[in-house]
């Protein structure tokens, strides 16, 4: 947490060196790509403000991105390589849009489909939090599998069940217009799921920093032995977080269908799993800062799209961007914990021949970003 | 007929899957393997026109493959990045680099920018097996396919009885003994991350220059993720593993089929390798309870 200054200047370097390394490539793809690189990389960095309606599309899909980066947040803070918001985003949606549909207009149908979408969120977080609590099973694969299964569920109900007569691809019905979520103004008008987002990050910084339970669910994020020595319920919590992450990333999924796309859309939320990462690792894991880093995402998100219509660039420049971002900060904040921890070496997890090997797993470990799986599998164990 | 659409399907899934069981053993699951795929995929095709033809194409494959992994370790291994970042970032980078390429290179031509043509590769002609039972499915594969049967028993040797299979085994169950024989864990994450790469891409290639004769954005559609599967619920070992990917594999045919000649809804079956990985997962934590005390608890 507290960094000593002395050692900022290289780390801004090198930040200043990789943010130039950034911009040069983009500048030699749009040279293939366009016929006026320049013009493109500026319309890239104001496209988001090109438009009244390209405000609110930029803030609407920061917004989407609040929630996921919140969830991702609560579940790298403890230590779990949770990646599943990507397929907890469409288990809720699912599960919103199904009560939307099925309750129609009644006044009960929004708040009881978000409740819905949460709900499908906690479920299919659940799952892995069980596996990796109880069974000592590596989230990270769980978690990915469980991706692809809420994908190919999403389509097969929304393709067998839910397609209206002479759709020519597949969707559902649109909801009714009472439950679509409004936005505030005009030119720009504002979303009210903007004002979701942020709650839900703020929230979760609370959660995380003036709770009881948040403070025993960081010292499992620092330390599980700690964690036990304490008399925690590791396993508990653990699950715990898995299903709150998961609560939040079902509720993006709501608010995606009811906020955006007003209807079930196969492939209506790709990405917006991972795009969280991208805006949690921004956020140095603080959910508080998420919206900004979601909001500045957001913003060159928007430049792309606004980009393939100026100047035909395809958008997906910027995931090219968006993975050379995560390496970049994933890289940063590793060497951040390196420093944070190596002066007081005080986790005794770790085997004393680690000194010796230089690979980043057997380093000292970092709570946020490298749950030791040694760890972990060691809990059951000690119990049974 | 059914038996050659199988190993054809089958073919890139077992060649990553491979792979992926060696970075998986050296302690790195590769989450990046789709991207790599889909790299090779992409080089292969573009380059399969050129005048270096479907070989060259193959080549291609390979020198993507490697690069991206070359990527993922360096951002691993050199910069200290989680592999799971470092995975997902390898997938969007190449996820988008290749759209952005198609595009560029479609640009030219005034091509759609969806899609692009490849030079298949030669298939292997063995007319003498035609009309055979069973051996009929022989007569008229790819060559990536043969590399595929021919590299598998290769495999299980190498992995077994050499001494850089023996080191990769080790690095990720006890890493302290790898450097006490001697030897750099790094180094043997490095290879095997590389080794992971190449086969992944040339699994890629096997997608766009025989399964199929284009290039499509995003057509490796879950692939890299099946091969994942594979190794895990192929218990991390390596016939098991070519079991698990075959398997998937057929499924996969069947699915092709079911979509092709029937409205049967086909998600369920395409569903079922995450499914059933979640569920061998699930047993394996409750095989390794049942069993305590194992390692010093």
């Amino acid at each position: 947490m507290r960094v000593a200054r002395s050692s900022l200047s290289p780390s801004v370097l090198r930040l200043a060196a990789g943010v130039l390394l950034a911009f040069v490539l983009i500048l030699l793809l749009f040279s293939v790509t366009s016929d006026q690189p320049w013009r493109t990389l500026g319309d890239l960095f104001t496209g988001a403000v090109s438009s009244p309606g390209r405000i609110e599309q930029w803030l609407s899909y920061s917004s989407f991105v609040m929630f996921t980066g919140a969830s991702v947040c609560l579940a790298f803070r403890i230590g779990m390589f949770a990646i599943g918001a990507e397929g907890q985003v469409l288990v809720g949606a699912l599960a919103a849009g199904l009560v939307a549909l099925a309750l129609g207009p009644s006044g009960a149908a929004l708040p009881l489909a978000l409740a819905a979408a949460i709900a499908g969120g906690c479920v299919w977080g659940l799952v892995p939090g069980l596996m990796k609590a109880y069974l000592g099973t590596d989230e990270i694969v769980s978690t990915l599998m469980l991706n692809y299964v809420a994908t190919f569920l999403f389509a097969f109900v929304v393709k067998e069940f839910l397609l209206p007569p002479g759709a020519g691809f597949p969707v559902s019905s649109f909801f009714d217009p009472a439950l679509f979520l409004p936005s505030f103004g005009q030119a720009p008008a504002i979303p009210v799921v903007l004002l979701l987002g942020i709650l839900v990050c703020l929230g979760s910084g609370l959660l995380l920093s003036r709770t009881g339970l948040g403070f025993r669910l960081r010292v499992v994020g620092e330390s599980q032995r700690t964690a036990l020595a304490n008399g925690y319920s590791v396993r508990r919590l653990i699950c715990l977080v898995f299903v709150i992450s998961g609560g939040i990333a079902g509720a993006a999924g709501a608010v995606i269908g009811f906020g955006d796309t007003h209807r079930l859309i196969i492939g209506m939320a790709t990405g917006i799993g991972f795009d969280g990462v991208l805006v949690a690792l921004l956020a140095v894991n603080r959910p508080a800062l998420v919206p900004l880093t979601a909001l500045a995402y957001g913003y060159l998100r928007t430049g792309g799209d606004v980009i393939q219509i100026t100047a035909g660039v395809p958008r997906d420049v910027v995931v090219v961007l968006q993975g050379l971002l995560i390496i970049g900060l994933a890289a940063l904040l590793r060497q951040r914990e390196r420093r944070r921890r190596s002066p007081l070496a005080d986790d005794p997890v770790e085997p004393v021949t680690a000194k010796s090997e230089p690979g980043p797993e057997l380093g000292a470990s970092a709570p946020s970003l490298v749950p030791s799986t040694q760890e972990v599998t060691d809990v059951p164990r000690r119990h049974t | 007929m059914y038996l050659a659409g199988i190993l054809e399907v089958a073919t890139p899934l077992v060649l990553a899957a491979l792979g992926c069981l060696l970075t998986v053993r050296a302690g790195v699951d590769n989450i990046g393997l789709e991207g790599m795929m889909l790299g090779g995929a992409f080089g292969a095709a573009a380059v399969s026109t050129t005048f270096l033809g479907p070989w060259g194409g193959l080549a291609a494959a390979v020198l993507v493959g490697a690069a991206l992994a070359t990527l993922l370790a360096w951002s691993h291994l050199g910069l200290g990045a989680h592999f799971v970042l470092a995975g997902i970032a390898v997938n969007l980078v190449a996820a988008g680099g290749t759209v952005t390429l198609l595009y560029a290179l479609n640009r030219g031509s005034g091509g759609g920018s969806n899609a692009l043509e490849s030079r298949p590769l030669p298939t292997v002609g063995l007319s003498f097996l035609d009309g055979l039972p069973v051996l009929g499915a022989f007569a008229d594969l790819s060559p990536l396919t043969w590399l595929a049967i021919v590299l598998v028993p290769l495999f299980v040797k190498f992995y077994f009885d050499t001494r850089p299979g023996i080191w990769i085994r080790a690095v990720g169950g006890n890493a302290s003994a790898v450097v006490e024989a001697g030897v750099s864990p790094l180094r043997v994450k490095w290879g095997a991350m590389l080794a992971s790469g190449v086969l992944a891409g040339v699994a890629g290639a096997q997608l766009s220059l025989a399964t199929t004769h284009t290039f499509v954005r995003d057509m490796t559609q879950g692939r890299g993720f099946i091969a994942l599967a594979a190794v895990y619920l192929g218990l991390k070992h390596p016939v098991g593993t070519v079991v698990a990917a075959t398997l998937f594999g057929a499924f996969q045919a069947l699915t092709t089929v079911l979509q092709v000649r029937t409205e049967f809804p086909t998600d369920p079956i395409s569903a079922l390798p995450y499914v059933a990985t979640v569920l061998a997962l699930a047993v394996a934590g409750l095989r390794s309870l049942r069993r305590p005390a194992v390692a010093g608890a």
